[in-house]
């Protein structure tokens, strides 16, 4: 015997959204990072920066500020888009960083600024639920081995360096590209018929 | 608060009528705490809607992570499944509201490490019109109100929001708190104006305030006959360290429930609600030299230059938040929230009288 009930599901508000265009090159480009405050968040993208820099002719850094679970402010994301020419967003190594982190970067890329948003590996499954649940699913992320904090600063710089090529995949044409998130909860499949 | 979006109509689905069975299958289907769950057949989730008067399509909030739009209806069959009754769901619809206002951060709430649950206060006629209970025990286990629409909240978040442990609620241990978490203030026996007056509402109004609170913590004092003495080891405790009102001073919003015999004893005193929060926010606070020098470098006043002896869990009286509530005895609770979030006021008008 069966019995006839309601779903607890409805359809989501999440208009789809592209990424930003990326270089072909980063010869002459500016670098930009928008850290969150989060430990060792800084010191992990200007290592990048700074490996990023004995392989390319990068412009001068800017690095922007937020909280570690609120948005940038509208200064912050106008300092980053005019100075420029690609942005390192993060860290995400909890759950509400890694929320903002992925929010933080969608807002940088609807601005046309290529972005990677920098999270530690144990919270990868997060990372792409929240891209697809903000819209730009192909939002590009980059993992350091989990954990980022309580790291000293020799550990963190050997995190860097052993992904700094994933770095460039992801902000160069041709990099690592999601094309889309596996469902993890029932209902999900509601986003592609709620446009 | 209409948001102006329309949700399409609900599924239907066919499950096993045996209880057990259909529990089973519902929590499969990820539509569960865990719990068993009320099947939401279509009179069921009907009575529920018509209970609020408002159009079963509309949109009382879009929630994170999943930016999925709480229409009336799937809030309704959240209510059924988590054992409702009629009374409790404008009380939900309001909570829900509130969760869903840009300045509660949902995205953060829910997608979080910190144990943090959704506490919903409910205040006067609000309380007493959906039967919530305010004396002992309020926190719950016993009584139907309390537990169905903290428990209700919580499967929202989970079927609409997308907030599931593991993938899109990242809590570490997750909380006890979070599977329900709902009381009314004692403003039977409260020498303090109910809380909904201090957010600038009137007396008479239907409200309800959601906070990102976490689990309680107890503050037991059968000795103090002052409020200085009683304040004393109110703030010892919610100046312990570790929690989220000490790493983001500048923008929590740590919640103290007094007892309704702490409350009097502070008012016998003279003591306002004024003072109870300029109290906390001079002396709650852990010695920062009993602290480690790594979290003592990332601990927001010290990112400012600033170094104070005591490492605050507020830095302005108004962001503690004190209510007055629980039964007979010398206990009060305090419950630290989520960093940089607010608790949400949301008042409206019953349907009985539109």
């Amino acid at each position: 015997m069966t019995l006839q009930v309601l779903t607890p599901f409805t359809n989501v508000f999440t208009p789809l959204k592209p990424t930003a265009p990326r270089p072909v090159s980063l010869d002459g480009l500016r670098p930009g990072i928008l850290e969150n405050s989060k430990p060792n968040a800084q010191l992990l993208m200007e290592a990048w920066v700074e490996g990023l820099r004995a392989q390319f002719d990068l412009g001068e850094l800017t690095i922007g500020h937020k909280a570690v679970t609120t948005p940038p402010s509208k200064a912050t994301l106008d300092l980053l888009q005019q100075n420029c020419d690609f942005v390192l967003v993060g860290t995400g190594d909890c759950g509400s960083c890694l929320a903002w982190t992925v929010r933080s970067a969608v807002a940088l890329e609807e601005r046309g600024i290529p972005t990677v948003c920098a999270g530690s590996h144990v919270f990868e499954e997060q990372f792409r639920l929240e891209a697809a649940n903000c819209g730009m699913p192909d939002v590009r992320f980059v993992f350091v081995e989990h954990p980022l904090g309580g790291v000293r600063e020799a550990g963190v710089r050997a995190k860097a360096a052993a992904t700094l090529r994933h770095i460039i995949e992801a902000l160069k044409v041709g990099g690592a590209v999601q094309t889309g998130v596996e469902s993890t909860w029932p209902g999900a499949g509601d986003k592609a018929s709620a446009q | 608060m209409s948001l102006g979006l329309t949700a399409r109509p609900v599924e239907i689905a066919e499950l096993p009528e045996d209880p057990l069975a259909f529990s089973l299958e519902a929590h499969k289907r990820g539509w569960t705490d865990g719990l068993p769950v009320i099947p939401p057949t279509k009179a069921r989730v009907a009575a529920m809607v018509a209970a609020s008067g408002r159009d079963p399509h509309e949109v009382v909030a879009v929630l994170a992570p999943r930016a999925g739009m709480a229409s009336v209806e799937v809030v309704a069959v959240n209510a059924v499944m988590a054992g409702c009754e009629l009374r409790h769901f404008e009380v939900l619809l309001a909570a829900v509201e509130a969760v869903g206002r840009p300045e509660f951060n949902l995205g953060a709430v829910n997608a979080t490490t910190h144990p943090v649950g959704m506490l919903i206060l409910a205040s006067g006629p609000a309380a007493r019109a959906a039967g919530i209970h305010a004396g002992s025990g309020c926190f719950g286990p016993g009584f139907v109100a309390n537990a169905a629409i903290g428990r209700a909240m919580r499967l929202v978040q989970f079927t609409v929001g997308g907030a599931r442990p593991g993938a899109g609620d990242m809590a570490t241990f997750g909380s006890p708190a979070k599977f329900s978490f709902c009381c009314a203030e004692r403003d039977d026996a409260s020498p303090l104006e109910a809380y909904h007056v201090s957010q600038g509402l009137d007396p008479g109004a239907f409200a309800v305030t959601v906070f990102p609170a976490e689990a309680p913590a107890n503050i037991q004092d059968h000795s103090s006959t002052n409020a200085e003495n009683l304040m004393k080891t109110i703030v010892g405790t919610m100046g312990h360290c570790g929690h989220n009102n000490i790493v983001a001073p500048h923008k929590g919003r740590p919640i103290l429930a007094l007892g309704v015999e702490h409350a009097q004893t502070i008012a016998a005193s003279g003591w306002t609600r004024a003072d109870v929060q300029r109290y906390v926010c001079e002396h709650a606070g852990y010695p920062r030299d009993s602290l480690g020098a790594e979290i003592l470098r990332d601990l927001t006043p010290l990112k400012k230059g600033v170094l104070p002896e005591r490492m605050p869990i507020a830095l302005k009286p108004e962001q503690v938040q004190v209510f007055v509530t629980g039964g007979p005895g010398k206990h009060s609770m305090f419950m630290a929230t989520f960093g940089s979030v607010r608790d949400v006021t949301v008042s409206w008008t019953p349907s009985r009288a539109k």
